[in-house]
């Protein structure tokens, strides 16, 4: 049973992450594009076999906040598209990115926001918004300055966490779920790393293609950092639930926030290794401080 | 013309009953959470039952019974009262693995037909919503009985039993280990208003 469960929440998601990592790179090779959009399809697509695995398709319209997850995965990869084959457009990529975590928030929240009223509820849905943005940004700004290797480390720490803190909240379903996620973007990130030509740089001078790496695309290589895509949203709509409904308290929420925030910080200033042991650190705190408001 | 005599007290108190029944039973009821329980059971690894019960239960019954068509039940549950003598376990029950009751904070139940079955319980058919989903499901209710209590009122209480699937209602957590039949108590009483 307990075998069963373990296997279909990492083995699924990691194997469909990294069958999509390594088909993308072949496809790569020929579109240059498909190096920043190849690895957020993989990992949706690999989340939501996972999620499907464990607990079946969700139904639609979804019932409860974690059944909007897969669509939330699909949405964001099907944005990371959108910009990856699309123009550059005035104003950048956040006012698009801001309106999907509003949606998200919104639809994550909506049996408690009539119960707070317009203007608590406002002032929650804004305040998850700002810090899942924030939380975004400073992903993407890490992935435009770490190498695979440290950034897949940065990531697959934060998704542990994430589901260890939740866990200890004492939701297992949620856990799970945030299992699959670390174990999808752990299968894209290992298939990065094995495939041919696949190289550990540190790609300092990218601009932000929706946290794409630039030495990804100059290379022809699917970007893991095109990834946080998938995952900064994803991070989000787990943090938002666990909060308001698994008791997951703001302390532990605010820590794994941080997390990529401070590993963002230190790695701007090249320590990319410190880094990840910075986002390391938060992540205990997290875990820490759910298991001690248990 | 003797045994018409005889037999003639006997009919005026079945039909002083009758008409007392009818009358008592268009009254409406309203329950007594003190006195009203809402217990299940479940299993446990397969091998022993898991009891709780919730604590806060409202609503309000009456029961016509020269004309069952009128009758009328509707109880509401929060379902954050759950207590299974464990807060841990409380707690995991509150969270989305089962109830989600910060999402689906209510279990209701109205009731939309009333009949007597063969076996002289009430046939309590209605909506039960529970865990966002609703489903229709009948109660088979005993009437313990019905009168005066000390404090002037007048009080009603039923019984009932049920067993539900909470697949059914979107709980596929842990099934298994947790048994899928959840096993209910239904123990009303109502005061009359």
């Amino acid at each position: 049973m307990f075998l069963k469960l373990a296997l279909l929440t990492t083995l699924v998601p990691a194997l469909v992450a990294a069958a999509g990592v390594l088909a993308a790179s072949a496809v790569a090779q020929r579109r240059k594009d498909a190096a920043e959009w190849a690895a957020p399809v993989a990992v949706a697509l690999a989340y939501g076999a996972g999620h499907t695995a464990l607990f079946g398709l969700p139904p639609w319209p979804p019932v409860e906040a974690s059944q909007g997850f897969p669509t939330l995965a699909l949405a964001a990869a099907a944005l990371a598209v959108a910009e990856g084959v699309g123009r550059e457009r005035r104003g950048g990529r956040w006012p698009l990115r801001c309106l999907l975590l509003l949606v998200a928030t919104v639809f994550f929240l909506r049996p408690l926001l009539a119960a707070w009223g317009p203007v608590a509820g406002g002032a929650r849905v804004a305040a998850g918004v700002a810090l899942a943005t924030g939380a975004w940004a400073a992903l993407a700004g890490a992935g435009r300055v770490m190498a695979t290797l440290p950034l897949a480390l940065l990531l697959i720490t934060s998704a542990t966490s994430l589901s260890i803190a939740i866990l200890l909240a004492h939701s297992a379903s949620l856990a799970q779920l945030a299992g699959c996620l670390a174990a999808a973007l752990g299968g894209a990130a290992a298939a990065r790393l094995l495939a041919r030509g696949a190289r550990s740089v540190t790609p300092a001078t990218n601009r932000d293609r929706g946290g794409a790496s630039a030495a990804g695309l100059a290379r022809g290589g699917v970007s893991v950092a095109a990834a946080t895509a998938v995952a900064a949203p994803l991070f989000a709509a787990f943090a938002t639930t666990a909060h308001f409904y698994a008791d997951l308290a703001l302390i532990p929420v605010a820590f794994l926030a941080g997390a990529p925030v401070a590993a963002w910080l230190v790695a701007r200033q090249g320590g990319e290794w410190v880094a990840v042991v910075a986002a390391a650190t938060m992540a205990a705190a997290a875990v820490t401080t759910a298991a001690l408001g248990d | 013309m003797h045994t018409v005599r005889r037999l003639a007290p006997t009919a005026a108190l079945v039909a002083s009953l009758l008409s007392s029944l009818g009358a008592a039973a268009a009254d409406r009821y309203q329950v007594d959470p003190v006195h009203t329980f809402v217990l299940f059971r479940v299993q446990h690894l397969g091998l022993s039952y898991s009891y709780g019960r919730f604590t806060q239960v409202d609503g309000t019954f009456s029961v016509d019974e020269g004309d069952l068509a009128k009758s009328a039940v509707e109880l509401t549950i929060r379902a954050d009262s759950i207590a299974t003598q464990d807060a841990k376990r409380d707690a995991h029950l509150n969270s989305p693995d089962f109830f989600n009751s910060k999402a689906f904070p209510v279990i209701r139940f109205v009731g939309k037909r009333f009949a007597r079955g063969a076996d002289g319980h009430l046939q309590v058919t209605g909506d039960l919503t529970l865990h966002g989903v609703t489903r229709e499901i009948t109660l088979p209710m005993d009437h313990v009985g019905e009168g005066k209590d000390p404090w002037g009122g007048y009080r009603s209480g039923y019984e009932g039993r049920v067993s539900l699937k909470r697949t059914d209602y979107g709980m596929d957590f842990m099934v298994g280990p947790v048994g899928e039949t959840v096993e209910l108590i239904l123990a009303v009483e109502g005061i009359r208003q």
